[in-house]
């Protein structure tokens, strides 16, 4: 795969891109604001709902058990999953025990991450995206690149294009007639679909619910007209109970759209009960672990606390700036600069936490209050444990935990290098440095230090004023200042 | 139809991720939340009148076309007048308020025991609805018999009849409600017409779920 | 708490070897308020550059230094940069979570470690010192204010210098889109991802240029010196100033050197 700071590069230079992203963030961004700034009590909402969170990863293990026995007791079948791979197996052999051959998705984080549609299809299974932005990716042959707006990096005439080629249908532009062609399109193959595949935004451990938020209604479609329904959910996704939904139901449309709730909440029980017209007769649920029971054990484990709303996305500068695709797997933005390395590890992954200005606007909208720059923090500490240093930088660094605890050698390094620096920059200022520090002068010019230190000031300052003389002047009183 | 754990190598699994997680949560670093924390979201009280009031101004927000009759009578007239001459796909009529079913007699109407194609040819989906949550404009739907899923699903436009009585304030008194039950039934909150932003964020309403949806609240 | 009489300095990196000057505007600000500055001259780094860059051992050793330093005198600290302030009173914690010794000597400093403004306005109890500009409203000086993100997020210090510069006569806030939003900077990060931080500052330049400002303010000169880079690149007209020095210059009168 292309390296990270390729592709960053890419994405800066896709003006259409950037125009798409300024616009999505900032409306999200603000509907946010605004729409937490209606609820009453949030602040306290915001923490008793990472209470529950951070609670139930204090016993996973339990209640993944108890999950799992509530889920058994209402007639679901439930699998575990150690990788993609194996979830994907898992699926297929369902697929095939039960005789399915067509299946329709609702949008599902945990089955972009396992690959599954490549798995399927390879085992000759079709499979169709059913959420609009999902089904146009599909079409189009790439990856969502939003959490919550998998298409925001297209515009209305790229979509057009995509389903006049790939689907045959009369080029438009208008939003409203290519939502219209794909609800017809979908409905046939809701119809003819005999499994569906979800994800699964909570498992409510003690009643063994599975929960699904969707503003189509494709995840209500999905899980109500094929007769098999399985869902892959990461271990982590549990919340304890009703009243815990209550809380997640209530920051997680605020938090992703703006919506005070999100158009449809399916709490689906098991599969149809006696005498029930509809819903999946057999149902399935794979627990999938894939890196979370490593994340757990170690310093991250709070991103298990994430209810993917998206906010940290359209929060984040960084973000803005890149887009979803340069982070270059499932988890975008600054949630996924922690959830990639975590799940995949951080060898191959460690430019994703380094790609913030840890500057917290992440933190200071999340749902649960995570403390993502900490996180980043950690996976930067594990990087320089684990990974290889670019030598450039390990030179920059090399011996300054030395020089810096010696104020001697320091002053007179930073003094020495002062000296240098002016040499380069006869109006103070320079124009292009060297090396990795290129990077600045890239775009900026870099001020070189000044001729003389702020304590050779102050030194300077206490030699030239007499012994025993008070150095506080008392406050003037208000008088005009010199008018500028 | 007994749920266990399917194959082999998923039993392995669950073994070895069970393990690998009480390990994990040995030594795992879970911060301390914050202290003093209620126990349960409170609700304050609130009025049937209020509550009216709240729902009625949420629906004013979403799009949600909303009734209010004073009389049973009221009600019917109102639901045929909605539905007179259109397909419908409907709870069977035992399971309407107010009669309903009777007062859309003579109609075209699929029910949930109908093949899927045709209730796909519905032009309209006429339910009955558990309760309404006013703080956000919701309906609360359960399932069961007589009671298809696919009716406030499938058709383009969604009509639903609720009692002014069975207007809560939110989820959380709804949810009170099942705190006894033994199990909880298929449930899908509902709150306006189904709705995508995906294109440019630009709102289209009904891309999978109803793009209409009318409320008519009873006496 | 007690008004102190005397606080030491702690001056940060950047002030002692860029903006020198804008040490001492902090220190005349501080003097004229009755205070006495104290600058231990054996002060070297907070140690963040190599902390956000993942080499906590020797963060440490630096950390440890700047703990032994500033605890062996009871007087407040206070420093002139949010960045600074929120690595010695927030990132210590994490840095020495198995070292109890200097995790306790930690907590004890940072009960007061102060940020500038928030000195003034929290502990001094300070929101108009007396500067002002002009002679009236038709001729005010227009700034916009740049909350860096460690001081507004990470010491959660909102509204301290909002406040002094509301008290300056003569002063104008300009209204900034995205105010809240990162130039970009991140100390490390703006090398090492020079092509996302300099379409950040891009961003923030924009903003602060359709603002009308004349001067951006803030209170940290790592901030100021990544925006002041940019606005020479591009030869833009914006001044950029520590918000000590608009406050020294509003009292009309150098600090004596």
């Amino acid at each position: 795969m292309s390296h990270f700071l390729d592709r960053v590069e890419t994405a800066l230079k896709d003006e259409e891109l950037k125009g798409a992203l300024d616009r999505a963030t900032e409306r999200l961004g603000s509907r946010r604001s605004a729409s937490l700034a209606s609820l009453e009590n949030s602040d306290m909402i915001r923490d008793m709902a990472r209470r529950a969170k951070m609670g139930l990863l204090k016993d996973l293990a339990g209640n993944l058990e108890t999950f799992e026995k509530n889920l058994i007791k209402n007639g679901v079948k439930v699998h575990w999953a150690e990788d993609g791979k194996a979830a994907n197996g898992l699926l297929v052999d369902i697929a095939k025990k039960a005789g399915c051959k067509r299946a329709v998705k609702s949008k599902s984080m945990a089955t972009e991450e396992t690959h599954l549609n490549h798995d399927l299809l390879e085992a000759d299974i079709d499979v169709l995206e059913t959420d609009l932005g999902e089904y146009i990716v599909q079409l189009a042959g790439t990856t969502p690149s939003h959490i919550i707006l998998p298409i925001i990096h297209m515009t209305k005439e790229r979509i057009g294009e995509v389903m006049h080629n790939k689907i045959k249908v009369p080029y438009t532009s208008d939003p409203e007639k290519l939502a219209k062609i794909a609800r017809v399109k979908l409905r046939e193959a809701f119809l003819s679909a005999d499994l569906g595949i979800t994800g699964a935004n909570f498992g409510v451990i003690d009643s063994g619910t599975i929960v699904l938020v969707s503003n189509e209604g494709n995840a209500r479609l999905v899980t109500t007209l094929p007769r098999v329904h399985v869902v892959v959910m990461g271990i982590e996704k549990l919340v304890p109970n009703l009243a815990d939904l209550d809380l997640m139901i209530k920051i997680l449309g605020r938090s992703a759209t703006g919506q005070k709730i999100t158009t449809y909440t399916s709490l689906i029980t098991g599969p149809r009960r006696a005498g029930e017209a509809d819903g999946c007769e057999e149902m399935h649920v794979i627990l999938l672990d894939n890196g979370r029971s490593r994340i757990l054990g170690g310093p991250i484990a709070e991103i298990l606390g994430c209810i993917r709303c998206g906010a940290c996305l359209n929060a984040c500068p960084v973000y803005k700036n890149i887009g979803g695709h340069a982070y270059g797997d499932t988890y975008p933005g600054p949630v996924g600069a922690i959830v990639t390395p975590g799940l995949r590890g951080i060898k191959g992954w460690k430019e994703l936490p380094d790609a913030s200005s840890l500057c917290g606007a992440c933190r200071e909208v999340c749902p649960v209050r995570l403390d993502i720059p900490r996180m980043l923090l950690e996976l930067r500490k594990h990087a320089v444990e684990e990974a290889k240093i670019p030598f450039s930088l390990r030179m920059g660094l090399w011996g300054f935990g030395e020089v810096a605890s010696r104020p001697w050698l320091y002053k007179t390094g930073a003094r020495l290098g002062g000296i240098f620096a002016r040499l380069l920059a006869p109006d103070g200022w320079i124009k292009k440095l060297p090396g990795l520090a290129g990077g600045w002068t890239r775009s900026r010019d870099m001020k070189a230090p000044a001729p003389k230190s702020f304590q050779q000031l102050w030194r300077e300052r206490a030699a030239a004023r007499p012994a025993g003389k008070p150095p506080a002047a008392p406050t003037p009183a208000r008088e005009p200042a010199h008018v500028r | 139809m007994s749920g266990e754990a399917s194959s082999s190598t998923s039993r392995d699994a669950r073994l070895t991720i069970l393990a690998r997680v009480r390990q994990a949560q040995i030594r795992a670093h879970i911060p301390e939340t914050k202290a003093g924390l209620p126990e349960r979201l409170a609700y304050p009280p609130t009025t049937p009148a209020a509550r009216r009031a709240r729902l009625l101004e949420e629906f004013k927000i979403l799009g949600v076309e909303a009734y209010v009759e004073e009389s049973e009578e009221a009600v019917r007239l109102r639901v045929r007048s909605l539905v007179t001459g259109k397909t419908i796909l409907s709870w069977d009529a035992d399971r309407l308020p107010y009669g309903i079913g009777e007062a859309v007699r003579g109609e075209k109407i699929y029910y949930g025991h109908d093949s899927k194609e045709d209730q796909g040819q519905a032009e309209i989906g006429l339910t009955g609805c558990q309760n309404a949550l006013a703080e956000t404009g919701t309906l609360a739907m359960t399932s069961g018999q007589g009671r298809p899923r696919s009716a406030s699903l499938m058709p383009i436009t969604h009509v639903v009849v609720i009692r002014e009585a069975d207007i809560l304030q939110g989820m959380g008194e709804f949810f009170d409600g099942f705190r006894k039950s033994p199990e909880l039934p298929y449930l899908v909150f509902i709150t306006g017409p189904s709705r995508t932003a995906d294109i440019e964020l630009s709102l289209t309403l009904g891309v999978h779920g109803p793009g209409y949806l009318i409320v008519v609240i009873g006496p | 708490m007690t008004k102190p009489k005397s606080v030491q300095l702690f001056h940060t990196c950047i002030i002692n070897e860029v903006y020198p000057e804008v040490g001492m505007s902090v220190v005349s600000i501080l003097e004229r308020l009755g205070i006495t500055v104290e600058v231990p001259l054996s002060q070297t780094c907070c140690g963040q550059p190599a902390f956000n860059a993942g080499f906590h051992a020797d963060a440490r050793k630096v950390a440890r230094h700047t703990l032994d330093l500033l605890s062996a005198n009871p007087a407040p600290v206070v420093i002139p940069s949010g960045s600074c302030g929120d690595m010695i009173t927030h990132q210590y914690h994490m840095l020495f979570a198995d070292e109890p010794e200097y995790l306790a000597k930690s907590h004890a400093l940072s009960e007061r470690c102060y940020e500038f403004s928030v000195f003034l306005v929290d502990v001094l109890g300070i929101t108009d010192i007396g500067a002002r500009f002009g002679t009236g409203a038709a001729d005010a000086f227009k700034a916009a204010y740049h909350p860096s993100c460690h001081l507004l997020r990470g010491l959660g210090a909102k509204t301290q210098p909002k406040a002094l510069l509301a008290g300056v006569q003569g002063l104008q806030c300009a209204d900034v889109h995205d105010q809240e939003e990162c130039c970009g900077f991140g100390g490390m990060f703006s090398v090492k991802n020079a092509a996302i931080s300099s379409g950040m500052l891009a961003n923030k330049l924009r903003n602060l240029e359709a603002s009308g400002a004349k001067s951006v303010v803030s209170c940290d000169m790592g901030c100021l010196m990544h925006m002041a880079g940019g606005i020479r690149r591009k030869g833009m007209k914006l001044e950029v100033k520590h918000l000590a020095q608009v406050l020294e210059e509003g009292l009309g009168e150098k600090a004596e050197l």
